[in-house]
């Protein structure tokens, strides 16, 4: 979680009486000894000053600090000024003492402040040495560049600029400001997100703390305001996104201000919103050569498996737990894929994760809890697994085999039978016929040509039925085609006609229906009037319709033949029966071109 | 004796059709018996791996699917049962009890989405689908349009009177509506297919690209439609759409689909 509304005042006594800086304790009992540099990187020739301090209670003797010689620096003083206070803090009673020698930077160089002994109560106690950069302010930035920076800035900085994926890399946002300048609060905006990374919100447990660097020439305090750890979740440039916090600060007054200079008079207190520069990173992806089943994980693990009992009675449930510990991606980190056994009812597992966010890496454990049911009796067998993972310390991949785990599962000979009904909810299964298809995997139109035939059928309907309209419409109004097509049924039913006569002796009579076929038939068909034609006229009528001369001829004699017969003596029956097969077959090679 | 031997051929080859057909039918309701009985006595994994045969075989039903779905969930996983229980909704004779059971199945898995009601038409389209099946309205649209046609002509002979061209313009819409729905309902049947996460959990993505954005999570059991069309494009990808409206792409392995 991002700290919000998170106070420097207690970085005021430091920032302001310039204490800070080292300091390392010393404990006797319950006192301590401390010894800070309100500068430790001074420029040639400044002044700068060293604090022994001595807190706690139940002493009653103390004397002056023994001052170690010096290197590089001067005392300027060896009477030290000195303070004391005395607090009550839920009836528990505090002192503290403190002596200030003022030092002179001498030479350029790196130094050391040794040990500085106290003797408290007859009883000899030593801070820790102290480091000193003293800087020649000569050889700083030019004061173009000095200008130019700004007094107080927002930085986000990373442990490493190419981690691998998964691999948690630490984000500080830092500030840095002039000495000129107060912190009085800070509140970081709670958007931010880091895209591309998982974010873990980290806590030391510590109030930030102030310390002095140098850029380009220019002295800064400095002062981690919050750590995240992220974890790259792809390869590749990732952007870490700006960071945005809004500071309340003090700023003196200008120069040429009646009250400038004078303890604090004529600063003015304001609200300034500060945002980090975007900082791009190079990602990369994890190297090849893991020789297990890959989880995902980077860091330093330790991954364990046992299930809870062996032996149990078919429908029990089995829990296997897995263990993953250790530094790094915890929360990232996939389950082991299991090879259950058949027979087995999975459930889905429960994962309890447990994330330790105290100092700079995550730290914490993931609980995995597969819940299986045997679902028959019999010997199961769980096969090991090798599981790998990225030792980000050592660059190389780790392994670790999880062993096998071998179940028995036996029937309950107390247990109700298990039954379908039981386990799903009052369902059973469903006997009986069924209505059984084909798996259809081709459109309708694919996978039957019936479909078509089927589909085209209307068309097909209208066609024929139009056919037979246009017939039955053409023969109720066209005459002529009525007559033409009527003319073969006409001209059959005169042959019958004459023959029915022929056969009842009336010969002549028999050809006069011979006459009524051919010359009804001929004038049907060639759409001539239906009486009062000569047998000439026919013959005309068909050599008009370019029926063949000697055809034409033919049937003309048979027209006379039947005409002239009536007046005739006597008839043969065997004569008849050749005019008739004649007649008819003659109608037959008639050519009809109209 | 021609026109007998004619006769006795017809029957004989219908006798054989139909003799072939009841023979297949008994066959399969034989074997599906035979499982049924196995279940029933409790071997499961007998009676799970002969309805897998059958439905191999290319022989399914609703009770098929329904069985599979119940034996899943003993022997395999809440998922596969789910997946044949989607399967069994497909059919009247277990669209019910297959719904109850899939509204138990969803109360067991972790994760559950959320699920948009179908489109009003989507329902009615369905409803065609699983009551009268595709054969049965392709079947209906072609019987109406033929009798549209017979009584359209049948005007040319006693003219057209009120109810004769009623009737014929009524064929002549019914066809219409239901010869473009049934061919809807055929294309979207052959477009989409139900799916289910049978494992794990996976990344809903934007494009069909490892690298691209996440639209969602999916876990075991969520169901999906699999649009076949556009998949095709994209090998090893399956462009889906959740129950929840959302849609997005999932790597092929990641659902099975029936």
């Amino acid at each position: 979680m991002p700290k919000t509304g998170k106070s420097l005042f207690l970085l005021l006594p430091l920032i302001i009486g310039a204490f800070c800086c080292a300091q390392t304790p010393l404990y006797g009992q319950d006192i301590r000894v401390t010894a800070q540099l309100n500068e430790t990187n001074p420029f040639k020739g400044e002044r700068v000053a060293l604090t022994v301090e001595i807190s706690g209670d139940g002493f009653r003797t103390i004397e002056l600090p023994k001052l170690p010689s010096l290197t590089g620096l001067q005392y300027m003083s060896t009477s030290p000024n000195t303070s004391q206070s005395f607090s009550m803090i839920n009836g528990v009673t505090s002192r503290k003492y403190g002596y200030t020698y003022f030092l002179q930077a001498l030479e350029t160089g790196e130094y050391t402040i040794p040990s500085i002994k106290v003797t408290i109560d007859g009883k000899e106690y030593a801070t820790a040495p102290i480091k000193v950069k003293i800087l020649d302010r000569n050889s700083a930035a030019s004061r173009e560049t000095t200008e130019a920076m700004s007094d107080i800035f927002l930085r986000i900085e990373v442990s490493e600029r190419n981690p691998y994926v998964n691999q948690q890399i630490l984000a500080n946002v830092v500030l840095y400001f002039k000495q000129t300048t107060d912190v009085l609060s800070y509140q970081p905006n709670p958007s931010w997100k880091a895209e591309g990374f998982w974010k873990e919100d980290l806590d030391d447990g510590k109030e930030a703390r102030t310390e002095s660097v140098v850029i380009d020439g220019v002295r800064y305090r400095k002062a981690t305001l919050l750590q995240y750890a992220l974890f790259p979740s792809k390869s590749g440039r990732l952007t870490i996104s700006p960071f945005e916090v809004t500071f309340n600060i003090r700023v003196p007054a200008s120069g040429n201000h009646p009250f400038a200079g004078w303890g604090g008079f004529g600063s003015s207190q304001r609200s300034v919103d500060l945002s980090s520069d975007p900082l791009t990173i190079n990602v990369r992806e994890l190297p090849t050569g893991s020789t297990g089943a890959s989880l995902g994980a980077v860091g330093q693990f330790e991954i364990r498996r046992k299930v809870a009992k062996t032996n149990v009675f078919v429908g029990e449930a089995v829990e296997i737990s897995t263990d993953i510990s250790g530094i790094g991606n915890i929360a990232l980190v996939n389950r082991p894929d299991y090879a259950f056994p058949d027979g087995f009812e999975v459930y889905d597992p429960q994962v309890q994760t447990d994330i330790n966010r105290q100092g700079t890496r995550v730290n914490g454990s993931k609980l995995i809890k597969d819940v299986v049911i045997p679902r028959r009796a019999g010997t199961f067998t769980i096969p090991e697994l090798t599981v790998s993972w990225y030792n980000d310390r050592t660059n190389s991949w780790q392994t670790t085999t999880l062993a096998a785990i071998t179940i028995n599962a036996e029937k309950d000979p107390n247990a109700a039978q298990v039954t379908t009904t039981s386990l799903t909810g009052s369902k059973e299964i469903l006997t009986g016929s069924a209505n059984w298809t084909s798996l259809r995997m081709r459109r309708i139109y694919e996978q039957n040509p019936m479909f078509w035939i089927a589909l085209m059928s209307p068309i097909m309907i209208f066609g024929m039925g139009y056919v037979y309209h246009s017939y039955t419409n053409r023969m109720s109004t066209d005459i002529a085609f009525s007559r033409s097509k009527k003319a073969t049924k006409v001209a059959a039913q005169w042959f019958s006609e004459a023959e029915k006569q022929a056969s009842s002796g009336d010969i002549k009579a028999a050809y006069g229906s011979i006459h009524k076929a051919m010359a009804g038939y001929i004038g049907d068909r060639l759409n001539l009037p239906p009486a009062g034609l000569s047998d000439d006229q026919y013959r005309d009528a068909l050599l008009e319709g370019k029926t063949e001369q000697a055809v034409a001829d033919e049937i003309f004699t048979l027209l006379t033949t039947c005409s002239t017969i009536r007046y005739a003596p006597v008839t043969d029956q065997t004569i008849f029966d050749a005019d008739l097969k004649r007649a008819k077959d003659l109608l037959q090679n008639v050519r009809w071109t109209r | 004796m021609k026109h007998w031997c004619k006769r006795f051929g017809l029957l004989f080859t219908m006798m054989v059709i139909w003799g072939f057909g009841v023979t297949f039918a008994q066959t399969v309701q034989q074997r599906f018996d035979e499982a049924n009985n196995a279940a029933l006595q409790g071997n499961l994994a007998e009676a799970y791996e002969a309805y897998q045969s059958l439905e191999a075989d290319g022989h399914v039903s609703g009770k098929l699917y329904y069985n599979l779905g119940i034996i899943a969930f003993q022997l395999d996983s809440l998922s596969v049962s789910k997946l044949y229980h989607i399967a069994a909704m497909r059919y009247n004779e277990t669209r019910t009890p297959a719904a109850e059971a899939i509204t138990f199945l969803d109360t067991r898995f972790p994760q559950r989405v959320a699920e948009l009601p179908k489109l009003p038409w989507e329902q009615f389209f369905d409803f065609l689908l699983r009551t009268f099946g595709l054969n049965l309205l392709f079947g209906s649209v072609i019987f109406i349009a033929n009798t549209g046609i017979i009584l359209y002509m049948l005007g040319w002979w006693i003219g057209r009177p009120r109810w004769l061209r009623g009737a014929y313009l009524s064929a002549l819409l019914y066809t219409l509506t239901f010869l473009s729905i049934s061919l809807y309902i055929d294309y979207k049947e052959h477009r989409y297919r139900d799916g289910v996460i049978i494992e794990g959990q996976y990344a809903v993505k934007e494009e069909p690209n490892p690298a691209s954005a996440v639209v969602t999570q999916a876990y075991e059991g969520y169901r999906f439609l699999v649009d076949l069309e556009q998949s095709a494009k994209k090998p090893g990808w399956l462009y889906v759409r959740l129950s929840n409206g959302l849609y997005g792409w999932l790597p092929q392995h990641a659902i099975r689909m029936i």
